[in-house]
């Protein structure tokens, strides 16, 4: 019967884990205790069939993965709609509250940020009409295609809110800049 | 010219992604079923589903995913909210199972009569198969408690702190749980281990 420590350590090994000190501990049981070399050879090729017997098992179909029939076009393009009315609107309204933001690195002249804008689409600038903003490539797309520029998205978790930096990149340059908020 | 550090946002792509699904994205709902499809797949194996009958289940899930997900009221949590309906799923299909326990067996002698009649497979093919029936088979024996932590660990080489939220469990227990899971199934499968590294020092001797 093996120690539980032991066990532990096995374990956490396999899992990679194991931190120096404990990787020490159990080398040293490995060259100490045939039966812990034994239990540490057992445990490893049991994880390795274990895997390749899981993968096998439920290897992932190749077909493309099917939409479920529920979905409605109608449905689709409806929200698609209310998604650009509400990323319009919000664009609109924060635009007109903060205007444009101008950066000034060490009291030099400032960095115009012409191509910056935030939006927040939350529900204190667009209102109800704004959903969150879903993940995906597809997604991004699909609002810079709204917006005709490239955008950026930062997702305010608290105040679940999404604030757009769009980008015009053809007049932009990286520069090192020292700021405080 | 020193510059500020970068500013590091947490941003949780996957709960945007279930937030789009709510809202009956398709493009979403297809990303969720790519990307998440394989440690559901290991959910409701490690409920009892045998692997011929896992797309079944899978399909259930995820028109369960897309009916409900609007319900969802947070949306960082919906990897706990998937993991039950997986289990809820698994659970479902083998109660109905169990009732058809009839048809199944059925199935099953003709099922046996079709493998007698293919041609014999290779002794090695034969050990193969053998063994990855039988791990399989005491992956399946072990508790239900054991068996999904393990399965998602060597399935999806996930973290402790991944499995446990996904199963809503503190990393120790998880921990804990892979260990006695370890432990049962060297016990169940020492002939197998030892016998396969008898082989493998036969191979040896005779190269």
């Amino acid at each position: 019967m093996l120690d539980e420590n032991i066990e532990r350590l096995i374990s956490r090994k396999l899992d990679g884990v194991l931190a120096d000190s404990e990787s020490v501990e159990l080398d040293r049981a490995v060259l100490r205790s045939p039966e812990v070399r034994a239990a540490l050879d057992a445990a490893a090729r049991i994880d390795e069939l274990a895997r390749r017997a899981l993968r096998d098992g439920i290897a992932t179909p190749h077909a493309a993965p099917a939409v479920p029939p529920e979905l409605s076009t109608d449905r689709l393009r409806r929200w698609h709609r209310s998604v650009a009315a509400g990323l319009l609107a919000a664009a609109a309204s924060v635009i007109l509250a903060t205007g444009w933001q101008t950066l000034r690195p060490n009291g030099d002249a400032g960095v115009r940020t012409d191509a910056h804008t935030a939006l927040d689409t939350g529900a204190s600038a667009a209102g109800a009409a704004a959903p969150p903003f879903p993940a995906g490539k597809g997604w991004a797309e699909r609002y810079a295609e709204v917006v005709n520029r490239e955008v950026l998205g930062v997702y305010d978790d608290k105040t679940r809110s999404l604030y757009l930096l769009e980008i015009d990149r053809s007049h932009l340059r990286p520069v090192a800049v020292r700021a405080s908020y | 010219m020193g510059t500020q550090p970068a500013v590091t946002i947490d941003f949780d792509q996957e709960s945007l992604l279930l937030e789009a699904v709510a809202h009956a994205d398709a493009q979403a709902m297809a990303d969720l079923m790519r990307i998440h499809g394989r440690w559901i797949r290991g959910i409701i194996l490690a409920a009892g589903v045998a692997p011929g009958d896992l797309e079944d289940v899978l399909q259930h899930v995820w028109m369960v995913v897309w009916r409900e997900a609007r319900r969802l009221e947070d949306a960082s949590r919906w990897r706990g909210w998937v993991c039950s309906i997986a289990r809820n799923s698994a659970a479902d299909f083998l109660r109905r199972q169990a009732r058809r326990r009839r048809g199944i067996l059925s199935w099953l002698r003709t099922r046996r009569h079709d493998t007698t009649s293919r041609p014999a497979p290779s002794t090695e093919a034969v050990d193969a198969s053998e063994e990855h029936e039988a791990v399989l088979q005491a992956i399946r024996s072990l508790p239900t408690i054991y068996r999904e932590p393990f399965v998602l660990r060597h399935l999806e080489d996930w973290s402790y702190q991944e499995i446990g939220r996904t199963l809503g469990l503190p990393v120790d227990t998880v921990e804990t749980r892979l260990v006695r899971a370890r432990r049962l199934l060297r016990t169940r499968l020492e002939d197998k281990v030892s016998g396969h590294a008898r082989r493998k020092h036969r191979a040896s001797d005779q190269s």
